[in-house]
């Protein structure tokens, strides 16, 4: 038995009423939910008594319970809104899941950034040109150009986003991509304003300090950029299609 | 998941199998085929499934397609290049540990 637009409609308000506020996830559990309703209108279920059955499936609590009017004991009584603790864990380990899955793709897509021979020439003029400047300024200059191409690096997945509010802070997959693919900017904070502070007044990092941070976290960011703008531009055509 | 926890390891390889079988999946789909195929035995719930999905498809290892059906947009997986590949060597590798196993429990039983 196929579900109406009227009752497909109230499991999506449901959903959004038991805080399942990234439009992915609603968008793959109303069909799931969808789909488990329609199993047990077959055998007979009504829409509401499955409503409630596929509730507690995904581990909510379907009772509320109200002091009485006489105020000596509980009333209890079913609803849809009592709890919504299932949900908030599914989303929980669909997150872990993600994060899980971004980092491995990131370990893989470095792998292959050193197997690439565009990524290794665009690497080579990086390093070169750094190497190159550094007989033109002072090793301040250099530092201060370093810590601001690293930065912009590390934040560019921050400012797409900036462009993509919607899609991005309202999708978990695009919101999980956006802190994996940024998580690097601990490192540059790690590796060059840190080491500041055990530098004596008027001491520089040296040139080939700033050499090896470049090389370490340029092939990084460089990745992290692109699975990101990779992943929105998935989920924003998917977007497309909800709207 | 499940009615064994021997299965949980499991489930990214039977994921990757059914998906290699029937090209493309849904979510739901995939848990009455598990249930359907084990007669039962096997029951993968959501808070199992979707997770492991989730985090095939941000491996690279599986794409996903949307399409309108019964009035709600619909998310299928299907395996990219990679996962076809991760797939093989997946089922390898459970085969080997079956293999092995069958060895440790009942010698004589071996498949070899």
């Amino acid at each position: 038995m196929k579900l109406t637009k009227e009752q497909i409609e109230f499991i999506d308000d449901y959903l959004i009423k038991n805080k399942v506020k990234y439009w992915d996830v609603r968008m793959e559990l109303l069909d799931h939910i969808s789909n488990e309703v329609e199993a047990l209108m077959k055998v007979g279920s009504s829409f509401t008594n499955a409503m409630q059955a596929v509730h507690i499936k995904f581990g909510n609590d379907l009772t509320i319970k109200r002091l009485n009017k006489e105020n000596t004991g509980w009333d209890t009584f079913p609803s849809l809104y009592a709890d919504s603790s299932g949900y908030k864990e599914f989303i929980e380990e669909k997150r872990q899941g993600l994060t899980k899955g971004f980092g491995k793709l990131q370990r893989k897509a470095l792998r292959l950034f050193f197997t690439n021979a565009k990524s290794l020439i665009l690497y080579a003029c990086v390093l070169i040109v750094f190497l190159y400047t550094k007989e033109f300024f002072t090793v301040k200059t250099m530092h201060k150009t370093l810590l601001l191409l690293l930065m912009v690096m590390a934040l560019t997945p921050c400012l797409v986003s900036l462009f993509n509010l919607k899609n991005t802070f309202k999708s978990l997959t695009i919101n999980t991509a956006l802190l994996s693919s940024t998580s690097g900017v601990s490192f540059v904070n790690g590796l060059l304003l840190a080491p500041k502070i055990l530098l004596e007044e008027g001491e520089q990092l040296s040139p080939i300090y700033m050499f090896i941070v470049l090389a370490l976290l340029f092939p990084f960011f460089y990745i992290s950029i692109q699975l990101f703008v990779n992943q929105l531009k998935k989920y924003k055509s998917i977007y497309k299609r909800l709207v | 998941m499940g009615n064994s926890k021997l299965y949980k390891g499991s489930l990214n390889t039977i994921i990757l199998k059914l998906l290699e079988e029937k090209g493309k999946m849904y979510g739901y789909e995939i848990t009455q085929k598990v249930k359907e195929l084990t007669k039962g035995e096997l029951k993968i719930t959501e808070g199992a499934l979707y997770p492991a999905l989730h985090k095939l498809e941000a491996e690279g290892l599986l794409d996903v397609e949307v399409a309108k059906v019964d009035n709600r947009l619909r998310k299928y997986y299907k395996l990219t290049e990679a996962g076809e590949k991760e797939t093989v060597n997946r089922l390898a590798e459970l085969e080997e540990f079956i293999r092995s196993m069958q060895n440790l429990v009942n010698p004589k039983w071996s498949i070899e």
